[in-house]
């Protein structure tokens, strides 16, 4: 059995008219229009394209939401397996709705899209991350290698086969990296490497990143005694048998642990879970990571106003970088909630 | 500084009445090789079993990998200060069993003290991100005091350590005396001095002191060490030993002893000294903890690799995380002195590959070999015919996902739990691309 397709294109492509006709309101047409008759010829005996979505380029830009709203009435009914939409080229307004048709897909019945965009337009970096965006050229004329190339694709995603890097089959890396065995180990390929960029010689590096964001230190607190001070640590202090199920190393989570009436943590009822560190002096006193007894003593002097009354957990070894940050601007916004003014961030 | 390196190749393992090679088979004698790994109060015995490419077989956890070697000449010492005495290393004539591997594991620690996964599986999907698949491996499986590990990992770990040197030197030792299948010379002659010189830069993990970490000429390099200068012929005699140890989290991109020895970029940068490049040595780099330090050891790595005259330098790490900085203090320190710099790395790009890789980046970085994404899920299956050391390491290795694989006799980890999986010092092919 044929696999289905939905195809959404502009007024344009629908050959209902240019800019003037910008305005024009979303349809439904059963099978084929404009650029859907080669792509029906591109997906042979594969694919069948059930219909067609058509709108106009200004009519989505300001009725979005109700466009969406017909067009996730649509998908349900026809229930394709895929969404294929645009190539839109260079065009702005044309990319943004083909980004958003194919997120609805995603998000009503979980089908992948492919969109065919020129790296010019602001669309794909909008929306690269959540699809697949076919690279093409910048205009019409570039209309038949853009279509051989997003049928091409459609043929492996609908058949699930797996897929080569993203400069293999011509979508715009979605920001994912995937592993893969290279030819020559790493260390020939370094070698390689070190000596062409010696002779100043064209090099691709492996990898690159983007400088990461420097976080500014807060104010320091003008009076400890008035503080409300937190306890946050990534030593992966815990209640005995881990509630959370926080991992001992690449953790996908942290842990918000009550301390409410106590002035020390109590070995009976912590432990710490990190698996980088010999834990055994932390087991037998879990003040030792997270200082709850000296704190609490602080208090209790005066020398601090108040311990806040929840400790904050996670496990910082092997952590991605993705997961550590979100960590820490949930517990940042958790804490700022909770009217804390200081934070002693304990790390192993 | 001369090196003579023979080559005995390992095809086959077995064993025997006496440890010897024939005909590319390794024979072991079981009890004479297990005294050779010494005595220690701490443990309750040693067993050695093989492990051959192939078979349904799982060791875990590998505390640590070493190829045998032994000193053929009285000249020279092999693991000096370890297993040799204190003497030059890199001299005189050096066997290598190719093809073996002595690798250490334990069992008893019900409790799973030891908190190193590392699952070498020999054969299935596991097996194809291991070196340690493919290699004969003798394995020396420590049965662990469940008291003393209760108290503190060390002491055993420092059994574990020893014991594994002393066997890797027992193997090659008793075949010292029969021919090389093959042998060459390690040593670097004065080359053309338009040539650009570099660098190779060990930087290793200094951290848990006495734990991950490792030893210059038997000498914990910790915190205290400052970064120095060996010849690459001081590396392939085990002058610079590192050990994995219990509290080793992630192992893909941790530097066994294996890899230290088998060094891909010394191994190239010595076959190319003379043609493009002149070798000038190994720059050893201790990754310490406190950014103070990260920038006293970079300074110093930095200023070696300018009087040597460098133009170039190779970079490999251990570990990730905050050894992702003394790379980019290093990178930039020699790219600014105008010593070009390629580094190799892993990846922490979490499962779905969508996390920036590095802990920081510098805008002088501009080459990585990447090799992988530690975080990548493998489905492997939940059991091997036999399992060689602790059954408890299990539930370490486990990752916790919301959808098991379709296989149901499988499980998924991740590869940070399958040794040299992601090697920093390029030893394996794995890397990553953009999808």
């Amino acid at each position: 059995m044929a696999f289905k397709v939905l195809h959404y294109i502009n007024q344009f492509f629908a050959g209902i008219g240019g800019e003037d006709k910008a305005d024009h309101g979303p349809e439904v047409r059963e099978g084929i229009v404009g650029p859907g008759l080669q792509l029906k010829k591109l997906l042979g005996d594969e694919g069948v394209i059930a219909a067609t979505f058509i709108c106009g380029d200004n009519y989505f830009a300001t009725h979005t939401e109700e466009v969406l709203a017909l067009f996730a009435k649509t998908l349900k009914e026809h229930t394709p397996d895929l969404v294929l939409a645009g190539p839109s080229f260079y065009a702005g307004r044309y990319g943004f709705a083909c980004g958003h048709v194919i997120n609805e897909a995603r998000k009503v019945l979980g089908i992948p899209g492919i969109a065919g965009m020129n790296v010019e337009s602001p669309a794909v970096e909008m929306f690269r991350n959540d699809m697949f965006i076919v690279q093409t050229g910048d205009s019409v004329k570039s209309m038949k290698p853009a279509l051989e190339d997003m049928a091409a694709l459609a043929g492996k995603v609908l058949r699930k086969e797996p897929l080569g890097p993203a400069a293999m089959e011509k979508y715009f890396h979605r920001g994912i990296r995937k592993n893969f065995f290279a030819r020559e180990n790493g260390g020939v390929r370094a070698v390689d490497m070190l000596l062409k960029k010696m002779r100043k010689e064209a090099f691709v590096s492996e990898y690159l990143q983007e400088i990461p964001e420097k976080i500014p230190f807060a104010l320091s607190v003008k009076d400890l005694g008035k503080a409300n001070v937190a306890i946050l640590n990534t030593g992966g202090i815990v209640p005995i048998g881990n509630p959370d199920r926080i991992e001992s190393s690449s953790a996908t989570k942290f842990g918000v642990y009550s301390i409410r009436g106590m002035n020390r943590l109590d070995p009976e009822e912590f432990m710490s879970i990190h698996g980088g560190y010999d834990t055994h002096f932390v087991n037998e006193d879990p003040n030792r990571v997270a200082p709850v007894d000296v704190l609490s003593d602080m208090v209790r002097e005066g020398m601090l106003g108040k311990l806040h009354e929840f400790i904050y957990t996670t496990v910082g070894t092997g952590a991605s970088l993705l997961n550590a940050e979100g960590f820490g601007r949930e517990i940042a916004s958790l804490l700022n909630k909770a009217g804390v003014d200081a934070a002693i961030m304990v790390s192993t | 500084m001369k090196l003579e390196f023979r080559k005995i190749q390992v095809n086959g393992l077995e064993w025997a009445d006496k440890t010897t090679v024939r005909d590319g088979v390794l024979y072991i004698n079981r009890e004479e090789a297990t005294k050779a790994c010494g005595e220690y109060p701490v443990l309750e015995g040693i067993t050695l079993h093989l492990a051959r490419p192939g078979e349904k077989v799982r060791i875990l956890p590998v505390k640590a990998a070493v190829e045998p070697r032994c000193k053929v000449t009285e000249e020279g010492s092999m693991f000096p200060g370890i297993v040799g005495r204190i003497a030059q290393a890199g001299i005189g004539t050096t066997l290598a069993l190719k093809g073996a591997a002595v690798l250490v594991t334990e069992n008893n620690d019900s409790e799973v003290k030891c908190r190193t996964g590392a699952l070498v599986d020999m054969s299935g999907p596991g097996a194809d991100y291991t070196p340690f698949s493919s290699t004969f491996n003798i394995v020396l499986n420590a049965r662990v005091n469940r008291q003393a590990m209760g108290r503190e990992t060390l002491t055993t770990d420092e059994a574990c350590r020893i014991a594994g040197f002393r066997l890797a030197v027992y193997l090659a030792d008793c075949c010292k005396n029969l021919k090389a299948d093959s042998s060459n010379n390690y040593e670097l002659p004065e080359a053309d001095p338009e040539l650009p010189g570099v660098v190779y830069v060990l930087q290793l993990l200094a951290q848990n002191p006495e734990i991950i970490d490792f030893h210059v000429y038997g000498q914990l390099a910790g915190s205290h060490f400052i970064p120095t200068l060996v010849h690459p012929n001081e590396l392939l005699d085990g002058g610079v030993t590192t050990f994995l140890g219990s509290h080793c989290t992630v192992c893909a991109d941790k530097q066994y002893m294996y890899e230290v020895q088998n060094s891909p970029v010394v191994e190239r940068l010595y076959q190319e000294h003379g043609k493009t490049l002149r070798f000038l040595g190994v720059v050893v780099h201790n990754e310490v903890l406190t950014f103070q330090g990260k920038e006293r050891s970079s300074l110093f790595t930095v200023n070696l690799a300018k009087k040597l005259g460098a133009r170039g330098a190779i970079l490999v790490t251990e570990g990730h995380g905050n050894p992702d900085e003394d790379i980019m203090l290093n990178v930039e320190g020699l790219e600014r002195a105008g010593i070009s710099t390629v580094i190799i790395s892993d990846e922490l790009g979490g499962r779905d590959g969508r996390s920036p890789g590095l802990a920081d980046w510098v805008p002088e970085c501009d080459a990585m070999v990447s090799v992988g994404n530690m975080h990548e899920i493998l489905a492997v299956p939940k059991e091997q015919k036999i399992l060689i050391g602790n059954e408890g390491s299990m539930d370490i290795v486990r990752a916790l996902v919301e959808q098991p694989p379709e296989d149901r006799d499988s499980f998924y980890i991740e590869l940070k739990d399958i040794p040299l999986a992601c090697a920093q010092a390029g030893l394996t092919r794995l890397s990553a691309r953009w999808a």
